[in-house]
């Protein structure tokens, strides 16, 4: 156990100085920006949609549909694969480390940038949605926390489990891009406990049991049932901790075979 | 007198061979290569094939129903032929059948189009496979051109074919022709369209493609392209009440300019269709824009 | 002593792909050569031998381990592997400091320990430099270095040769001589056999996946009977020497050039025609200038043997 944290920490410390100015961090930076570059295009231009609502649409139909799961896409289906693809896996699987090591090392670096960026998209998203004069609800801690909490959650969650899938599959990019947006996409959207299989439908728990006003003006938000905010954590974690812990075990036991 | 010659690339000084263009071997070599590779085909192929039989088959029971035949006669007792029939009723133009299906199979076929365009210049760059073919009497123009249509043809694959079966079984269904005679122009609709469709997409594709430096973020970046601007044209709609805000993502252009083409007024989509016109010419433009640039400096990347 | 190696049935495919077939053998340590065309297999043997692969079939034991995800393995073995690949973005010395560290060394002798290995391999001025600044040939001895840097039992090194020029070349052959003198065992692969035959008589010769020979060159050729040693010879007068050589026991065949002075002799028993010649020759009065035996290295028995 203690090899184990010894070459995560490692492996995550090095990584962490590794991926601030990739190309996939100024892809994600971008991608992050667009939210609240959305929110602020349309607080300054708009003199009848109050700065609740922009915060709660943008913040819902842009960053948490969209954004979160493509952010968390780009980072968690990198963990292994990148490492794949560049054929340099041959180094740290020739090393006395435990597998595992390779994945929560690299997936909490990723998770670190996943984080930050998403935390500071969604702050900036409703800050800057605040910048509307029309009148109506304005952005609170009911709209700016919960949009937080929900940018955090969804992208601990789906890294996690994009992660995994690079364990798992050989293109875990498509794997992702089909479960986040044609799997997920149906299954929220049709209607009954289905949605219970979604982490969209968890995120928009969250913000349903802990957001103001201004969320049930989104589309989704007002007809279906809803999990209080604390059992959605606590499904989603122990979802996360589930398909980690699988990854960990299947990553110890699977070769990966590179063409020279 | 000696001399040393160490440049990777040399410009091609010889005397050029009449034959068949360079681009059309490259481009046949490209459609080749992604052919054998049939899992992908059939995994991204099976959702338009089965929307193009339940289409085609709501076409033919539309036309068997006009030529008298009951429900029961097309599938027996059974309550789904039932509700076929009745379903068939309520739809009766096959211009609506061939736009509806352009956009419930959007997703799809744009991820045909992301899957075969992902890798087709950023993994050239990668593996470097472009000083091979610039060292060949092949110029940059051939190359891109060859390129794209190797792209065109699986875009046109996924769009063009479905639209062309819906039209045959509803030409073999109507009852004296009677499909070719009062909706004919469906026809040139539906090959124009695609054609478009094809063409924007796979320009913007490719252009994505220039610009990544491998195929998975060129797929996640066509994605991101085609989800955001989706995303942000549907939440200003909701925002400020005007379903003019959906022009600002290709799709929303492309479904008023479908409505146009088929002569749907029916669409909903209220705006000068000029506009849309000039936004995906715009797109395009700034698409190949990027490509020619692209292209012009991929010598320098090994 | 026991053995480096011991591989049972041992066999490996890739999908419809025969990498490897029934590979039965043991072997005992040293410098050991893998020679093969490409696609005989010494990838995939290496890859198993290095612990990255399993096999399909049989069994292999590697200093007494299964290698395949084995940690204790991993500490004692180092691995140098074929593809071109390094964290592009880390200098020399960051990406052997990072991997000795997971190997478990401390931060500091991480670094000391890889600056001594880029050393070794001369990579001593390049070491504060980005990997994806290096020359092929740079990168092949970064790929060494962190393969030697934890000082292991071991040494599996695919193709390590390849990409560089004659001088690193012989450094490399220098390097990988020195380890062996200091104990360490090496697997090392190539299809160039001038290489190997600089490194080790000891080979082991992959065709389609399959063992075509293992051992001492010598022996390898000695046991090649169906195909005669041959012998040139130069010489003032070869048709003397060939009318006294006709009755010679071993002796199959002998060609002489237009011009009467030289002798080509195809013999079944080289080291008796060997001992004989002074002789023989002497008798004649032939007058050898010079004499070879042109198929008696590794070039000719990998020809003899794929062929």
């Amino acid at each position: 156990m203690a090899g184990l944290a010894r070459s995560t920490l490692l492996l995550f410390s090095t990584q962490m100085s590794r991926v601030w100015w990739s190309r996939r961090t100024l892809f994600c930076l971008a991608l992050a920006g667009a939210a609240p570059a959305m929110a602020w295009i349309v607080a300054s231009s708009t003199t009848r949609v109050p700065a609740g609502a922009i915060a709660a649409h943008v913040g819902w139909l842009l960053l948490l549909q969209v954004i979160v799961p493509l952010l968390a896409l780009v980072c968690g289906s990198a963990v292994i694969t990148e490492e794949i693809e560049d054929r340099t896996i041959t180094y740290l699987f020739s090393r006395p480390i435990p597998r595992a090591a390779v994945l929560l090392g690299r997936w909490l670096a990723a998770l670190v940038l996943v984080s930050v960026l998403l935390g500071l998209s969604a702050a900036l998203t409703a800050a800057l949605a605040s910048r509307s004069a029309a009148p109506g609800p304005a952005v609170d801690r009911g709209i700016t926390v919960p949009l937080v909490e929900a940018a955090l959650l969804g992208g601990a969650v789906y890294s996690g489990l994009f992660a995994a899938a690079g364990v798992f599959f050989r293109h875990p990019m498509i794997v992702g891009l089909g479960y986040a947006f044609a799997i997920e996409g149906f299954l929220a959207n049709l209607p009954g406990r289905n949605q219970a299989l979604t982490v969209q439908y968890y995120l928009r728990s969250l913000i349903a049991d802990t957001g103001s006003a201004p969320w049930r003006t989104v589309e989704g938000f007002s007809s279906a049932r809803f999990e209080s905010a604390h059992s959605s954590i606590l499904t989603l974690a122990v979802a996360l901790l589930l398909v980690l812990s699988l990854a960990c075990w299947r990553i110890s036991r699977r070769e990966f075979v590179l063409s020279a | 007198m000696a001399r040393t010659d160490t440049e990777i690339y040399r410009r091609f000084r010889g005397t050029l061979h009449p034959g068949a263009p360079g681009f059309l071997a490259l481009s046949r070599a490209g459609i080749a290569t992604e052919a054998k590779k049939k899992l992908p085909l059939l995994i991204l192929y099976a959702p338009p094939a089965i929307a193009t039989v339940i289409f085609s088959f709501v076409v033919y029971l539309r036309f068997s129903l006009q030529a008298g035949v009951t429900p029961a006669a097309l599938g027996g007792p059974s309550p789904a032929a039932v509700i076929a029939a009745s379903f068939a009723r309520t739809l009766i133009q096959v211009r609506e059948q061939i736009v509806l299906f352009h956009l419930a199979m959007s997703a799809f076929t744009l991820l045909v189009i992301a899957w075969f365009g992902a890798g087709l210049i950023a993994e050239d760059r990668r593996a470097g496979a472009q000083l091979l073919y610039f060292s060949r009497p092949l110029t940059r123009f051939s190359y891109l051109f060859a390129k794209f249509l190797t792209l065109f043809f699986f875009a046109l694959l996924a769009v063009l074919a479905p639209g062309l079966v819906i039209c045959t079984v509803a030409t073999l269904a109507s009852p004296e022709w009677s499909f070719l005679k009062e909706e004919g122009r469906v026809v040139p609709a539906t090959i124009l369209f695609a054609i478009l469709w094809a063409g924007v997409w796979s320009s913007v594709m490719l252009a994505i493609s220039s610009l990544s430096s491998r195929k998975t973020f060129a797929l996640v970046a066509s994605f991101a392209v085609f989800m955001i601007t989706g995303a942000i044209s549907v939440l200003v709609m909701h925002l400020e009440k005007d379903e003019r805000f959906l022009m600002l993502s290709l799709q929303g252009n492309f479904q008023r300019i479908a409505g146009w083409i088929f002569g749907m007024p029916r669409m909903g989509l209220e705006w000068d269709v000029r506009w849309s016109f000039a936004w995906i010419a715009a797109a395009t433009a700034i698409a190949w824009a990027i490509l020619v640039d692209r292209v012009r400096h991929l010598e320098a990347a090994t | 002593m026991s053995a480096l190696l011991v591989a049972r049935e041992l066999a490996r495919w890739y999908g419809p792909v025969v990498g490897l077939v029934d590979i039965s053998l043991t072997l005992e340590g040293g410098i050991i050569g893998l020679l093969g065309p490409n696609g005989a297999g010494k990838s995939t043997f290496l890859k198993l031998v290095a612990g990255e692969i399993r096999p399909s079939r049989g069994t292999i034991l590697v200093l007494g381990r299964d290698p395949f995800a084995n940690r204790a393995h991993f500490a004692e073995t180092g691995f140098c592997p074929q593809q071109d690949a390094l964290y592009g973005e880390m200098t020399g010395l960051a990406f052997v400091t990072f991997l000795l560290r997971l190997s478990g060394w401390s931060k500091r002798e991480a670094r000391a320990q890889a600056a001594r290995a880029l050393e070794r391999v001369g990579l001593a001025d390049a070491m504060h430099r980005r990997t994806r600044e290096y020359s092929r040939g740079m990168r092949q001895r970064a790929k060494i270095a962190q393969a030697i840097a934890h000082g292991p039992r071991l040494l599996v090194a695919d193709e390590p040769l390849s990409g560089l020029d004659p001088i690193a070349r012989r450094s490399v052959v220098d390097l990988l001589l020195d380890l062996a003198r200091d104990g360490v065992h090496i697997l090392v692969s190539s299809h160039v056999l001038h290489e190997v035959e600089g490194l080790t008589r000891n080979v082991l010769l992959l065709h389609r996946g399959r063992v075509l020979a293992q051992g001492e060159v010598p022996e390898i050729r000695t046991l090649l009977s169906r195909h005669p040693r041959k012998v040139d010879i130069h010489l003032r007068d070869a048709r003397a020497l060939a009318r006294a050589l006709v009755d010679l026991p071993g002796v199959r065949a002998l060609h002489l050039s237009q011009d009467e002075t030289s002798l080509g002799i195809e013999t079944s028993d080289l080291e008796g025609f060997l001992a004989a010649l002074p002789a023989v020759a002497a008798r004649a009065r032939a007058g050898i200038r010079s004499l070879e035996t042109p198929d008696a290295g590794l070039e000719a028995v990998f020809d003899y043997l794929v062929n």
